[in-house]
């Protein structure tokens, strides 16, 4: 039974979701059960998604930690990825629980952004924690950590920035805040700018493979290399009639050569893609699961 | 009788019409409360699930065929010989093997084959002795690619063979994976890198990585986007449709071999409706004014209909 139920689970919920997607649409039909399961299985789908995550971070944990103890070569960088992933979880589970704790004042509050009021023993001396930026509504801007709000009184204690004097304004008083927490200070200062680091290599990597491919070796490398060029000199603003010509020849490789080439790809592989479902579905194929 | 206003594909015309849930010209107008077949299911999908169940009979029909001992030649290709090549490479230089199955989830079906190919890579390095390393981006992979090694290692009756570090869980952001497969790549320096899966902008810097240390290196996908990056800086490539003739090829079942038989036919019924379809289009040239009188430009809006969409 430990295979026959997992691949009877997959063909019943895989006939269902095909059958809701040819179902029609319209009320009253007899069949629109099945696109309100097909629903619901993609939400449970969401949930076992995000369960699951807790077995990536464990296996993650798992590893690192063998590494550090086995002073591995890499467990330096082990080290500084578990500080790194802790530290992170902490900061958003610290902003979480105080934004829970707001939150049924601050929806009623304001009219846009994300309200976030900042835990009190994060605002220290030296605190790290950003501003919030606030408006009023006579059109004064500043920047300043909300405190707390005094329901009886229905004013926000707001704690300015940089200049950390302490001043009472009526709630209503306040239109708009940016939330400006340390869990975002970290992800836009942190990690955008090493995702878009990562990104930038493949400027230098497309240049370095466009030269080993660019090569006139065989018939077909010359004609890449052609090819190559004048979509690249299509794309450059060359004056006059190289101009024209280079942007014409550039269109219809890209509209003809190319888009042939692609949907033939497209074709072949939506087909495999096609074959493989049907024996996944059908259970036919079963290799994937533990035997 | 047919008359030379109301033509053959004139009266196919209307039939899809009345399947589409509209009245022909000059019948009665069906009352609210009387369901066809629109009332079940959606129409416009229709030719979509006629093609299904018409390429489903011939794959079933196929692969019977090939089980009964029919041959079905599949031709040399370049990249799925060099897998075995690769592996052997890496026995030899007494490296580790590398092994992407993609970034994308387990819902994708690439993903899910790329798991088949790799429980048979699996069950090489395992035969061979040699080391294979597996990152994986996604957590639900990370269980199936766990999986999928194992049962290769068992395959080749060598289950001391399984390492479970060997199967990591990097990250779920894009280049934060990347980041990390490169790492593996410079740090441990496989000999073969095998990138079989669905790939986005990493591919490039895995492939350039990958060729920097010096691996030999067997990239597919079945997406066309990141193919030329795949095809200009990796050894070897298997594009489009041969990536689902991977595990047929190497271990040549009947059922398999027989899917890539009917794959191929299915291909050819789309290669002749192309050529019909062009000359329809330039020779029929339909035009609205005369659609229900011109049979030629009748046929082409049937054939519209019905490969178009």
């Amino acid at each position: 039974m430990k295979r026959e139920i997992p691949i009877l689970l997959t063909v019943l919920s895989g006939l269902l979701i095909t059958l809701a997607f040819f179902t029609s649409s319209a009320e009253d039909s007899p069949l629109l059960w099945t696109k309100a399961v097909n629903t619901e299985l993609l939400e449970w789908a969401q949930v076992f998604f995000s369960v699951a995550f807790l077995l990536g971070i464990a296996n993650l944990v798992r590893i690192s930690l063998k590494q550090i103890s086995n002073r591995h070569p890499d467990a330096p960088y082990k080290a500084v990825l578990l500080v790194s992933l802790f530290g992170f979880l902490a900061i958003g589970m610290a902003e979480i629980h105080e934004t829970e704790m707001q939150l049924p004042f601050t929806d009623e509050l304001f009219d846009g952004g994300i309200r976030v009021s900042t835990p009190a023993f994060l605002l220290g001396e030296h605190s790290l924690v950003p501003p919030n930026h606030i408006t009023l509504s006579d059109g004064r801007e500043f920047d300043g950590w909300v405190r707390s709000r005094d329901k009886s009184t229905d004013e926000l204690t707001i704690l300015t920035s940089p200049d950390r004097q302490e001043m009472k304004v009526p709630a209503s008083d306040v239109t708009a805040t940016v939330d400006r927490s340390l869990k975002l200070w970290v992800y836009d200062r942190i990690f955008i700018p090493l995702q878009a680091t990562m990104f930038s290599l493949l400027a230098f990597y497309i240049a370095s493979a466009a030269f080993r491919a660019f090569r006139a070796r065989s018939t077909e490398a010359t004609l890449l290399l052609l090819a190559g060029a004048i979509v690249m000199l299509g794309q450059v603003p060359l004056p006059g009639v190289l101009g024209d010509l280079t942007l014409a020849w550039q269109g219809w490789l890209m509209a003809f050569v190319n888009g042939a080439g692609q949907r033939a790809i497209i074709i072949g592989a939506t087909l495999g893609v096609l074959a493989t479902g049907l024996r996944i579905v059908l259970g036919i194929e079963r290799s994937y699961l533990s035997e | 009788m047919q008359t030379a206003e109301h033509s053959l594909w004139q009266d196919v015309n209307d039939w899809l019409d009345g399947i589409a849930g509209k009245p022909a010209p000059g019948t009665v107008v069906v009352e609210p409360g009387s369901h066809g077949l629109s009332h079940w299911t959606d129409t416009e999908k229709l030719p979509t699930f006629v093609a299904i169940l018409v390429f489903a009979v011939i794959m079933f029909r196929a692969q019977a065929n090939a089980k009964r001992g029919k041959e079905v030649p599949i031709r040399r290709i370049a990249g799925l010989d060099a897998l075995d090549e690769a592996i052997g490479r890496a026995t030899e230089m007494g490296r580790p093997v590398l092994y992407v199955p993609g970034i994308d989830e387990i819902k994708e079906i690439q993903t899910i084959y790329s798991m088949m190919i790799l429980r048979h890579v699996a069950r090489k390095t395992a035969e061979y002795g040699t080391e294979l390393i597996v990152p994986v981006k996604d957590s639900v992979v990370l269980t199936f690619a766990e999986e999928s090694v194992k049962q290769g290692c068992l395959d080749a009756g060598r289950p001391d063979a399984f390492i479970a570090d060997n199967v990591r869980y990097l990250s779920n952001e894009q280049f934060a994976y990347c980041a990390g497969v490169a790492g593996i790549m410079n740090r441990e320096k496989p000999a073969a890198n095998i990138m079989l899966g669905m790939f986005f902008a990493e591919s490039l810097i895995l492939a350039e990585t990958g060729f920097a240390t010096g691996a030999i290196q067997v990239a597919g996908s079945a997406k066309q986007h990141q193919l030329p990056f795949f095809v200009a800086a990796c050894d070897y490539t298997i594009i489009g449709e041969e990536y689902f003739a991977v595990t047929a090829y190497l271990t040549r079942e009947p059922g398999l071999l027989g899917t890539i038989r009917a794959a191929d036919m299915v291909k050819l019924v789309a290669i002749a409706a192309l050529v019909v379809g062009v000359v329809a289009a330039a020779v029929c040239a339909p035009d609205p004014h005369t659609l229900a009188k011109d049979a030629g430009a009748t046929f082409f809006s049937v054939f519209q209909r019905l490969f178009g969409k």
